[in-house]
């Protein structure tokens, strides 16, 4: 089906890594030009039955490549001619497999599945072989039966690193199907000159004084979850954790925000633009993401892990069902787990990294990036972080609809 | 008396061409932005503030991952739409306006249907369209080019909602074209073909070359439609808009100010040439 | 080689007629099937004729369609009044520049539209230059006035983006005149528009400022709305008559603006049409009420996966438009629409 217009994207991407210069020894050279003129098996690779098909471990196996992998912009590390990985390319180095790194190829969870949605329904090859989504929409796959399972035998740096807060998932408990690959905080951010005081909770963002002078996210998630607890320390919502909002908690969450957006207290809601509007004074304090703010503040810009507590999601590896290169992918996800690595690539990103040991190994490359408490969250507001809530797909039709009624659409 | 109408004589000189100034300026804004945002060093990771002034971003303008190839993806598309869709709506162009024939206002109206069409259902439609071109009977008919989405389908997209625009703009044109000056010409001996080539097509050349302009416009603009066609390809505004979750480098702006000065200098390039090509034209035509 | 004379037409079309047919006419019966399916993007959609939707569609978002209606309206007319003396000032003062004036009038699409909002977005900011100039320099508005994510922000956004769509039609309709027919109307009627000029200037200022200040919601549309805009009236009915009875003449009222009566049509429907159907500006310069058709549409599609009310919604806009279209077309004549004779 598409096997032929693959393979010439591919042999395309994997020429031009081979010519953007990059140092390879002659042997991987040698393998790489090989790998990358072998065309994938037409119908082969297809493994056709969404169960459990628990690859053969251990036995000498050799990566194949070119591993085809897409990730969000800005996620992977880069020397200062600001296109060669030095994670990559150590890769390649190493395995002697080339990698398609297809940067910015995922800039909405809900685009780029939709991009792959007609392969995985038809039990073919996406052309994939690790891809990076968010919690909610890795659920999704992983509950569709679309995932690889992981096997632990070539992964024991990501088994033995994986932070605890992030094991244990309801989606994927035993940590079969995914890996993360960095996670971010959702908290609130303010304008210290603009608001001319502290802001340490989510109901401060509701303080009269702030009027037209507050945005809240367009990403559902995000703001329901905070909301919801933040009633839930007034007393004003159920018990249920904020990763289990269901319909009614939506409810009252909108209940307790409409009367705010339509006296235009709450001004918007919006994706990063935040950042341009601190700077323009336009807005002086709203839920904002942790990395944003930890690249790109301005002088006068806070970043808050509210009192109710903050949000953490996070991106996830995964490998697609049918993927051609597992193995290589399998390989790729323990490559980033190693600490030493783990910590360049969380120097460059600034966002919070998954690896233990992080903290310790990047003072080594920063100084002062081991004491960030944006990428490094201390031990009492780790306690306090909730990951984002999924949903039934009948559930998530109604609270979105809900939503919507907020936001105007 | 003669102060008032001076100065009556002086607004009318002056006032619009300020106002034409004014309007310029404000249209051009956002450029003169983004120009002096491409001498910006941010201090972070976007290039909303300004940090301090620096040549890097010039110094490596595609130093961004797979710019490249957004940028030739772009440009292509641009390009080879805009020849396509010109030369498609021309041809409508000139059926609709010099014949009359039964089915003319339907398909008037017809091509005014793409531009009513909200682009986020020209996208979606035709995404639909392709992933079923991947299953029989419509794999072998169209033998699987639209499927996986790439360079061909934003291709297919772009020269589709490019031809409307085309009609409309050389149809502007044709209207009041004197047909005695063709009537003249066939009396003089020559055929149908000539005719159009030596003496309609010259002519109307001003407004096709401005339907071709704002074809390429809308092509390199496009954001919507190509979002949904794109597949694993990239064109340079979805590049901008994947990368403005983690970062807005910018690269972004200095690649606008490249493609900004290229076409001014195109402009006025054919500016100086049309002008002398016009000046000699004027000397053979002068009446009498 | 003697062709019929009928089919020549035809055979010329071919070419883009097939291409329409093919990705535009086909793509979209599917999307009416769509828009008459039920389902989800988990279970699949299936064709049940579901009218209801269209019903529904309409019933759940009066607020936006209104919006739709009133900010592309607006953004015409506005796109209108700024654009069309600048395409008179390029063609009929433009002289060797046309083509240069002409480019930068497009020059906006060569940045990335990202780019172009965010511009605005930050020189339409509290703390930006038009904000700073308006209430610290001018006293205009009071202390807490904002801009960004209001309607005004939105409209402004929209008449930017398509001020090139109403001054290309304008500026073609305007070039084409002859101009011994502007020497004879000159000959004809001499001098400024004085009377008419007063009368309709005055009318037309004070009637442009109040319905803007109506529809961005700066009075209310009650009687205390009214009356409290009435300074603001009359200033703009001060202006309006200047600028009537002093800058236009009574030849371009009488002979040069019926002239370019088609370029007027054809530019405002090139507006009207995307503009209730955006969605950028409204999301990124708007706040939740402001939000339009669009942006439920875009909404529906995109986060929700709801395809069958986002289709039925998108089949509801178009449906709107070409009834404009049709009643246009009536008035006019098909010709008329398209730039054919006048």
């Amino acid at each position: 089906m598409s096997e032929h217009a693959t393979s010439r994207i591919q042999a395309a991407l994997s020429r031009r890594r081979f010519l953007q210069g990059t140092t390879l020894a002659g042997f991987g050279a040698f393998l790489a030009a090989c790998s990358g003129g072998s065309s994938p098996s037409p119908t082969g690779a297809a493994s056709p039955a969404p169960g459990d098909t628990t690859p053969p471990s251990s036995g000498p196996q050799q990566p194949t490549g070119p591993l085809n992998f897409a990730n969000w912009d800005a996620y992977v590390d880069v020397e200062d001619d600001g296109v060669t990985s030095p994670t990559l390319v150590e890769f390649t180095e190493t395995y002697g497999v080339e990698v398609n790194y297809a940067n910015a190829q995922i800039e909405d969870n809900a685009g780029f599945v939709a991009t792959i949605r007609p392969q995985l329904q038809a039990g073919v090859d996406t052309g994939w072989d690790l891809i990076v989504l968010t919690d909610w929409m890795a659920a999704k796959i992983v509950e569709a039966g679309w995932a690889e399972k992981i096997d632990e035998a070539n992964i024991p740096d990501a088994v033995a690193n994986l932070r605890d807060e992030l094991k244990g998932l309801p989606w994927d408990p035993n940590q079969e199907y995914h890996y993360p690959w960095q996670s971010g905080a959702t908290g609130i951010g303010y304008n210290s000159v603009s608001t001319g005081r502290e802001l340490t909770k989510v109901a401060d963002l509701f303080d009269p004084a702030f009027a037209t002078k507050v945005t809240l996210l367009n990403e559902v998630r995000d703001t329901l979850s905070l909301i919801h607890r933040m009633l839930q320390a007034q007393g004003l919502a159920s018990d249920n954790p904020s990763e289990e909002l269901t319909v009614e908690d939506v409810q009252a969450v909108v209940d307790y925000v409409q009367p705010f957006v339509d006296s235009g207290h709450i001004r918007a809601f919006t994706g990063n633009e935040y950042l341009a509007d601190f700077g323009t004074g336009t807005t002086w304090a709203a839920i904002v993401w942790s990395g944003d703010l930890a690249s790109s503040a301005g002088p006068d810009d806070v970043f808050v892990y509210p009192e109710e507590g903050s949000n953490i999601w996070t991106d996830n590896m995964l490998i697609p069902k049918g993927a051609k290169n597992k193995y290589t992918a399998e390989l790729m996800v323990n490559w980033v787990y190693d600490v030493e690595r783990a910590a360049r690539l969380a120097n460059w990103i600034y966002y919070i990294s998954p690896v233990n040991g992080v903290a310790d190994a990047i003072t080594e490359l920063d100084p002062e990036a081991g004491d960030n408490p944006l990428l490094f969250p201390p031990a009492d507001v780790v306690a306090k972080q909730h990951p984002l809530p999924n949903w039934s797909e009948a559930d998530e039709s109604a609270i979105l609809d809900l939503f919507s009624t907020l936001t105007g659409e | 008396m003669s102060t008032a109408r001076r100065m009556r004589a002086l607004v009318d000189r002056w006032a619009v061409p300020a106002f034409t100034a004014l309007v310029i300026g404000y249209l051009l804004l956002p450029v003169a932005i983004m120009i002096a945002f491409s001498f910006n060093d941010p201090p972070g990771r976007f290039n909303f503030v300004w940090g301090e002034f620096s040549l890097a971003a010039w110094g490596n303008p595609l130093g961004r991952p797979r710019l490249d190839d957004a940028i030739t993806t772009s440009l292509g598309v641009a390009v080879v739409s805009t020849v396509a869709a010109t030369s498609l709506g021309t041809l409508i162009a000139l059926a609709l306006s010099r014949y009359q024939f039964r089915g003319q206002g339907a398909t008037n109206l017809f091509i005014f249907v793409p531009m009513a069409t909200p682009e986020i259902v020209l996208g979606a439609s035709l995404l639909t369209l392709f992933v079923a071109t991947a299953q029989e009977p419509l794999r072998t008919l169209t033998g699987g080019a639209l499927f996986p989405l790439g360079f061909q389908t934003i291709l297919v997209a772009h020269i589709m909602f490019n031809i409307s625009y085309v009609v409309v703009t050389v149809r502007a044109r044709l209207q009041g074209f004197d047909r005695r000056l063709e009537e003249a010409a066939m009396d003089l001996g020559a055929n149908e073909w000539s005719t159009f080539w030596r003496v309609t097509f010259p002519l109307i050349f001003p407004g096709i070359m401005a339907a071709a302009l704002l074809a390429f416009s809308l092509s390199i603009d496009d954001f919507i439609i190509t979002t949904f066609t794109a597949g694993t390809s990239n064109t340079f505004p979805i590049w901008v808009w994947a990368s403005i979750r983690n970062n807005l480098p910018p690269q972004i702006h200095v690649i606008g100010t490249i493609i900004f000065v290229v076409a001014v200098g195109l402009v006025v390039i054919s500016t100086i040439v049309g002008n002398r090509n016009n000046r000699a034209a004027a000397a053979v035509l002068a009446p009498r | 080689m003697r062709r019929p004379r009928w089919l020549i037409p035809w055979l010329l079309m071919a070419p883009g007629l097939l291409w329409l047919l093919a990705f535009f006419v086909l793509p979209n019966l599917q999307m009416v099937a769509m828009s008459l399916s039920s389902g989800t993007i988990g279970t699949g959609f299936q064709l049940t004729w579901e009218f209801n939707n269209y019903l529904g569609a309409f019933g759940r978002f009066p607020d936006n369609f209104r919006n739709s209606l009133v900010y592309g309206g607006l953004a015409t007319l506005l796109t209108f009044l700024i654009g069309y003396p600048l395409a008179y000032g390029i063609a009929f003062r433009g002289g060797r520049y046309k083509n240069l004036l002409l480019f930068l009038v497009i020059a906006p699409f060569f940045t990335s539209f990202l780019i172009r909002v965010i511009s605005w977005r930050i020189i339409l900011g509290d703390n930006g230059p038009i904000i700073a100039i308006a209430r610290d320099v001018l006293s205009l508005v009071p202390a807490n006035f904002s801009i960004i994510n209001t309607p005004l922000a939105v409209v402004s956004g929209l008449t930017y983006q398509f001020l090139p769509f109403m001054v290309l039609p304008l500026y073609v309709s305007l070039e084409k005149i002859d101009h011994r027919l502007i020497e004879a109307a000159r000959d004809l009627y001499a001098g400024p528009w004085r009377r008419g000029g007063l009368v309709w200037g005055a009318a037309g200022g004070a009637l442009l400022v109040g319905v803007l200040l109506f529809a961005l919601g700066y009075a209310d549309p009650s009687l205390d709305g009214l009356l409290g805009s009435l300074p603001v009236m009359v200033v703009g009915g001060f202006a309006g008559a200047g600028i009537g009875s002093l800058l236009v003449s009574e030849s371009f009222v009488r002979v040069t603006f019926p002239l370019s009566l088609p370029g007027v049509f054809a530019g405002s429907i090139l507006v009207f049409i995307p503009a209730i159907g955006d969605f950028v500006n409204a999301e990124l310069l708007g706040n939740p009420k402001t939000q339009m058709v669009g942006n439920v549409i875009q909404g529906r599609f995109l986060q929700q996966n709801d395809y069958p009310t986002a289709a039925a919604l998108s089949f509801i806009l178009m449906a709107a438009i070409l009834v404009a279209i049709a009643i246009y077309a009536r008035v006019l004549g098909t010709e008329e629409l398209t730039g054919g004779r006048a």
